[in-house]
């Protein structure tokens, strides 16, 4: 009987099989209940793992490394040594396991491909079953890169996620969908073939340093050698740029977003939600697992001012280029990349205030983002258009939808009491104490952009559901209903999203006392670089706990668990 | 005077394999005409029978394959190590299914010599493995090349596949010529046409290295065997034999004289493979290495780069082809210089890298399901009177056969090296291959030639994204459901280069472990 | 390599002469085109009909069988000659070795057969049909 987190990660794959092999010809019908079942199932899935894990007794401190994962499931799938009885195997293994980071993240994937199945109920209607079948497959597609712990399956689930969502945006999106979904392809396929080189190049380095070590593709694993005698800052510094590039264009960090507005607007509804929920945040994952705690010497020295200069203009280049659109849609594809922006200034402040910001943000724009999305294709589902200039005052027409609308802006701009003020103030606090006084800059020009997004999300809020009125013309005939308010399928879709976005703006302690260890271990390494001499890196050691003191502690809630 | 003997007595035993096929290849030539009457009509269904005599030649010779494990070398004609034995098991395998692409190809007239010079072809390659003898070795290239003339021309006789054929047949004996020319300086040069005898000769005395002779031997020999491997600037013949010729016998020269060309180059440069051997690693000169660096270089650019700019999908498959032949010269290259390298430098080689020649043997595998899956899932899916040949007649396929769109999708992905499918598995090792290798002080030029591969990888998959956009995200042009027949031999080799494709992805080990032991 | 440098030296006297009686024929010929003077040379007479005419495939096909089965005897008749050779007076002119020569008896029939399978192809294709 295979594990609940193996269920969790292949249940929407096989779902998938089902649709597509058991009833090819399935009307819309048939198959969007299918899928929403599937998705459901799944939702439930993972929280009986969600469960499970944190039934699991504590790991002290000592006891881990920077990753540390649980409910593993380990398997040998190649192994890749010179023939002979006397060499040792260096191993590429089937490592699933979950940390709290993780968790995170599988949750909010689950709820997401709910919400974006329930959004294209009645959008879909042509090859509907070959749609959801795309939608389920990219769902295991993304919880396998959460769950992933050996670098060769996380860049297997990683490239893996691009097929099915070439399609989605390629078949069952809008007039340019052909050129967005080639393009987001190669683009974010060269960028990872970068990566690949990158990480290959980051196993070779550290076997040949470590030749006892078997398993250096195990993420675990290689983290707790290169801790202990980690790599020459010059090597560290080109692996950190190979290996970044991948994730610098997924993410996308300004100058390589140019796919993101493309393949946003393009997409339907369901593939903008999950792009920009999920997919966005394999890129910051994949800062967070592969580079913070393998390079921490290029994390700091290099990392910090590149990717922090990157992430700050990206937020305020990002928040003019929302500024100056009439298309709603591209509007929200470009406050993600501002978004992303703080979330990666959070990252690279590297301690624990920025870290637990950055994962934080990675689940605030997941919902907050992904519920705009949602309820862009309800009104583009209304009324075909998307433009500024020839929406008004809907919310005299749809009020429910004017309500949804303004709330999610205000979890978006980052208002006090709603889950956007948590991260981007946590991220922007990091950011401020990072490094040796280089972060103040970044930080400020990320509060401009606090500034900015109130200022294009409101007005979008002002001008399309306030103001004079002014509703483009109706369609009518047969199969055009009256335009009416969320039904209750949409207010389905849209609740849970809000919901949490609520309730992790009263009380987001559960969520960081749940990823509190895994970025404290990341943070611990960063610690011991600041204690010591920056250029003398090579001799600190995990097991110098005197440093330990010169942490700041996390003014936040709680007491500090033991 | 008694071992000798015996050797000659043996080595019958030891090309077995290959004589069952060869008799096979005897038996359709006496009774093919003995069933076609004078005006050239055959009856109905005669291609069946042949087709399933080819199959049961295949499975004979399989049986006789298994039963053979590989034994000592010797100073015989023929030799059957671990390389033998595995490059056997392959073209017996992708055989089989080159066979099943090939059954309806030809009609039942003239379908009993074409499937006849199939196996002759197949014999060739497995000869290439098993040849320890320069002069072997010529013979079983020839083998390989004289049926492929007929193969290119008998099953449609039109004026493309004349054309086509001409052209192979122009430059194939050109190159031939000049591999001959090659072995006769390096016999020259050492004496005997013995490849051990040769081997023997050149650990002997280290300055054979630096022979003229030998130098203008590897210059040859690398230029008529590239002809082979569509290795640039020998590949300009590849895209017009593609388009004229049937598309079975693209599907054949896409793959196997890549083979016969890679173990040809084995056979010369690499040092003897097989575990009981401890030889002293040497390579022809140090020329070959710096020559072949730069031919695949120009390979994966030219492949990848012309195949962007194409329309007909026969000619961007054979510039593909081009550039995955330059991937796994990558993988040659890296290992020929690990065998120098251990040569020169002993015991500083990290025993954890991935042997290059282990690499580009898996990817030949690998390439080979990816391949000839592609080309089989063309074959299917055309109509009864038009061949699949620009952008337009796939346009569309998933709605009309979306089975078939599907499968050309998994093939084509893995040729571009996504996962989960084998391509991944395969270019994976070979980045892992040549990036070991350039970590070696003085030999930066490999790192270079990971991250080269990794250009072309990227390139590559543009023209296959676009394919499979054509077939998914395009309406269908001119398509009925009246214009399709069900080809049965086909699907069967495409579901089975499937199961090789995804199944080399999840179990690589099965194929991993044999091709280790081939390395010293 | 020095025992070849007479092979090198003959091969340039050889085509130096040529080349030197070509240039010299050149410059110092006579250049008088009469009609009679430019007609092909066919033995004296005045040539009849095009010098371009497709020949019967026929005769291509005798030439080839021919050369198959002269080749075939090229290589039968130093087996047949010198195989069982068996006199011990004379230590040059020994044949194959008792114990190879059912093999080689039976490799030499092989041969054969296999032209011989090659000639009944021939045959039952229509090679041999003089139209």
């Amino acid at each position: 009987m295979p594990s609940l987190l193996v269920i969790m990660i292949f249940l929407p794959a096989i779902a998938a099989v089902a649709l597509l092999l058991l009833d090819p010809q399935a009307t819309a019908v048939r198959a969007r209940w299918v899928a929403l079942l599937a998705t459901v199932a799944t939702f439930l899935v993972s929280w009986g793992v969600a469960a499970q894990f944190l039934a699991l007794p504590q790991v002290s401190e000592t006891a881990r490394g920077p990753v540390h994962p649980q409910l593993v499931q380990r398997h040998t799938w190649l192994d890749l040594s010179q023939a002979g009885p006397h060499s040792p195997g260096v191993k590429l293994e089937f490592f699933l396991g979950l940390d709290g980071i993780s968790l995170s993240l599988v949750l909010l994937t689950t709820i997401l491909t709910i919400s974006s199945v329930l959004v294209s109920w009645t959008a879909i209607k042509d090859r509907a079953a070959q749609f959801y079948a795309c939608l389920l497959i990219l769902e295991t597609g993304l919880i396998g890169v959460f769950c992933s712990f050996d670098i060769l399956l996380f860049y297997v689930f990683f490239e893996f996620t691009l097929i099915p969502l070439f399609f989605l945006v390629g078949i069952w999106g809008g007039p340019l969908r052909r050129y967005a979904a080639g393009k987001f392809f190669v683009y974010t396929l060269a960028g990872s073939l970068i990566t690949l080189l990158g990480l290959v190049s980051l196993v070779v380095t550290t076997v040949q340093a470590n030749p006892g070590l078997t398993t250096p593709f195990s993420i675990p694993d290689l983290a707790n050698t290169l801790a202990e005698h980690p790599l020459t800052p010059t090597v560290q510094f080109t692996l950190f740029l190979m290996i970044a590039a991948g994730f610098m264009v997924k993410v996308p960090l300004f100058p390589f977003h140019t796919w993101l507005p493309l393949a946003h607007v393009e997409a339907p509804t369901a593939g903008s939600v999950l792009l920009a929920g999920v997919l966005l945040k394999l890129g910051t994952y994949g800062f967070l697992r592969m580079l913070l705690p393998m390079l921490p010497d290029a994390c700091l020295h290099t990392g910090l001012p590149l990717i922090g200069a990157m992430a700050s203009i990206g937020i305020i280049y990002g928040s003019f280029c929302a500024l100056s659109q009439n298309d709603i849609k591209k509007l929200v594809a470009y406050s993600s990349v501002a978004h992303l922006g703080f979330c990666m200034l959070g990252l690279f402040a590297l301690n624990i205030e920025g870290i637990s910001g950055g994962v934080l943000q990675m689940i605030n724009h997941g919902l907050s983002t992904g519920a705009l999305f949602c309820i862009v294709g309800m009104f583009y589902e209304r009324y075909h258009t998307r433009q500024l200039n020839e929406l008004g005052g809907l919310a005299t027409k749809l009020p429910l939808m004017g309500v949804a609308m303004v709330f999610t802006s205000f979890a978006s701009i980052g208002l006090p009491g709603l889950n956007g003020f948590v991260g981007e103030f946590l991220c922007l606090a990091g950011m401020f104490r990072a490094g040796d006084g280089q972060g103040v800059i970044f930080s400020a020009l990320g509060a401009m952009g606090v500034v900015l997004g109130a200022w294009y999300l409101l007005g979008v809020v002002q001008h399309a559901f306030f103001g004079p009125v002014h509703l483009p013309a109706e369609h009518h005939g047969p199969g055009h209903e009256p335009i009416a308010d969320l039904n209750a399928r949409e207010v389905a879709a849209l609740a849970p999203l809000l919901g949490l976005c609520l309730i992790l703006g009263l009380f987001p302690q559960p969520l960081l006392d749940l990823i509190r260890p895994d970025v404290e271990a990341v943070a611990k390494l960063y610690g011991n670089v600041r204690a010591t001499n920056p250029n003398a890196f090579m001799h600190a050691s995990l097991n110098n706990h005197a440093s330990q003191k010169n942490l700041p502690s996390v003014a936040l809630g709680s007491e500090v668990r033991p | 005077m008694n071992a000798a003997i015996q050797q000659l007595n043996n080595a019958f035993s030891l090309i077995a394999p290959e004589a069952v096929l060869l008799a096979a290849v005897c038996l359709i030539f006496f009774a093919a005409p003995f069933l076609v009457n004078e005006r050239g009509e055959a009856p109905v269904g005669l291609r069946h029978r042949w087709g399933c005599l080819s199959l049961l030649a295949l499975l004979l010779a399989s049986c006789v394959w298994w039963q053979s494990p590989p034994v000592t070398r010797t100073l015989g004609p023929f030799v059957l190590d671990e390389l033998t034995w595995y490059i056997r098991g392959l073209t017996l395998t992708f055989g089989a299914i080159l066979v099943l692409l090939h059954w309806n190809q030809a009609d039942d007239a003239r379908s009993a010599e074409s499937h006849a010079c199939l196996l002759a072809i197949l014999a060739g390659v497995n000869l290439i493995a098993a040849s320890n003898d320069l002069v072997g070795l010529f013979v079983a290239l020839e083998l390989v090349s004289i049926p492929t003339y007929l193969f290119l021309l008998l099953p449609r006789r039109d004026a493309p596949a004349q054309e086509a054929t001409l052209k192979y047949f122009l430059l194939s004996i050109f190159s031939s010529a000049i591999v001959l020319f090659g072995m006769s300086y390096l016999y020259g040069a050492t004496g005997t046409t013995n490849l051990s005898g040769i081997h023997a000769a050149f650990s002997a005395a280290s300055d054979h290295r630096a022979n003229p002779l030998v130098a203008v031997a590897t210059v040859m020999l690398i230029a008529g065997l590239g002809f082979r491997l569509t290795a640039v600037p020998f590949h300009f013949y590849a895209p017009d034999v593609f388009q004229g010729a049937p598309t079975s016998a693209a599907a054949m020269l896409s793959f196997v004289p890549k083979i016969a060309g890679f173990v040809a180059l084995l056979r010369l440069m690499v040092p003897a493979t097989g575990a009981e051997q401890a030889m002293n690693p040497w390579t022809m000169t140090p020329a070959a290495i710096p020559l072949l660096w730069w031919l695949a270089v120009a390979t994966m650019f030219v492949g990848n780069l012309m195949a962007l700019m194409q329309t007909d999908i026969r000619r961007l498959l054979a510039y593909s082809s081009v550039s995955h032949a330059g991937y796994m010269m990558v993988g040659l290259i890296v290992g020929m210089a690990h065998e120098h390298q251990k040569a020169d430098v002993l015991a500083t080689v990290s025993p954890n890298s991935v042997s290059g020649i282990g690499a580009m043997l898996f990817y030949l595998a690998v390439y080979g399901a990816m391949t000839l899956g592609t080309f089989a899932v063309l074959i299917a899916a055309a109509r009864t009177d038009k061949r699949i040949e620009s952008f337009d007649d796939l346009s569309g396929l998933s709605r009309t056969r979306p089975a078939m769109a599907l499968l050309l999708a998994i093939f084509l992905f893995s040729l571009a090296g996504l996962p989960p499918t084998a391509g991944f598995l395969g270019k994976l090792n070979l980045f892992f291959a040549a990036w070991s290798q350039g970590t070696v002080e003085g030999q930066e030029s490999y790192k270079w030639l990971a991250v080269i591969l990794a250009i072309n990888a990227a390139l590559g998959a543009w023209y296959y994204l676009k394919i499979i956009g054509v077939m998914f995200l395009r309406e269908p042009i001119n398509r009925s459901q009246q214009d399709t027949v069900i080809e049965t031999p086909s699907l069967i080799a495409a579901g089975l280069c499937l199961v090789g494709t995804l199944g080399l992805f999840f179990l690589p080990g099965w194929l991993w472990v044999p091709i280790q032991s081939i390395m010293p | 390599m020095e025992s070849s440098y007479p092979i090198l030296l003959f091969v340039a006297v050889l085509v130096g002469f040529v080349i030197t009686n070509l240039i010299i024929i050149h410059i110092v010929g006579p250049r008088k085109k009469t009609a009679v003077k430019q007609m092909p040379y066919e033995s004296g007479m005045d040539p009849v009909g095009d010098a371009r005419q497709p020949f019967d495939v026929k005769f291509y096909l005798v030439a080839i069988l021919f050369l198959v089965f002269d080749v075939e005897l090229l290589f039968l008749y130093p087996w047949a000659v010198s195989a069982y050779l068996d006199d011990p007076l004379r230590a040059n002119q020994t044949g194959v070795p008792v114990e190879l020569r059912g093999t080689v008896f039976a490799v030499m029939l092989v041969f054969m057969a296999t032209l011989a399978i090659a000639y009944i192809y021939a045959w039952r294709k229509g090679v041999f049909r003089w139209r």
